[in-house]
């Protein structure tokens, strides 16, 4: 049950980017702003991408699933 | 028991995150469903296996000659994986994408349970004088 923390982690990076992107749009660098979405919502996908292997993985084990995928 | 009461509230809790980030960020708020679900389905799945694994000795111990358990559990698991997928793309209101989706599993399901339907076939045949 330990798995909490990524939950916590990407809510956390996802209202902090939010955060970059007002200020950023606020001083007037609307080009910047975007960027700084795009990689904050890269590094999200960075990680979710290890647990959604490892869940793939898990049902290719548990459902028999070796030979067809 | 208290472990399916602790899953619940994490559950409540990803709710909670995700309604106050989704309405800042879109897409970052639809990866953390994604993630509720990835964490979901793993804890779903340690019992699934336990279960399967009981499954197969019962019947393996009772000497009963289930033909195509291993399809069965392919079929269900491929089910479970596409429901996963369709739902979450639905969420994230791509209905025409989460329809591709399901058309794929329905195909793969097919096409895995085909020696079924062949057996059944044949043992109709068999049924039917000549």
């Amino acid at each position: 049950m330990h798995d909490i923390y990524i939950l916590f982690q990407v809510a956390g990076i996802g209202i902090i980017v939010a955060i970059i992107h007002t200020v950023l749009k606020q001083m007037g660098k609307e080009d910047i702003a975007h960027w700084a979405t795009l990689i904050g919502f890269i590094i999200v996908l960075v990680i979710v991408i290890d647990y959604l292997s490892r869940l793939f993985n898990q049902i290719k084990s548990v459902f028999l699933l070796q030979m067809i995928f | 028991m208290s472990s399916i009461l602790q899953l619940f509230v994490l559950i409540m809790v990803a709710a909670l995150l995700i309604i106050i980030v989704r309405e800042q960020n879109e897409s970052i708020g639809f990866v953390l469903v994604l993630l509720l679900g990835i964490i979901v389905f793993l804890y779903v799945l340690n019992q699934v296996d336990h279960l399967i694994d009981l499954f197969g000795q019962v019947v393996s111990k009772f000497n009963v000659s289930l033909l195509h358990l291993d399809t069965i559990i392919k079929v269900i698991g491929v089910a479970y994986l596409t429901e996963f997928i369709s739902q979450l793309l639905k969420d994230a209101n791509l209905n025409s994408v989460a329809v591709k989706v399901d058309l794929v599993g329905k195909l793969v399901i097919l096409l895995l349970a085909l020696p079924i339907f062949i057996t059944i076939l044949e043992t109709l045949m068999s049924f039917i004088p000549q």
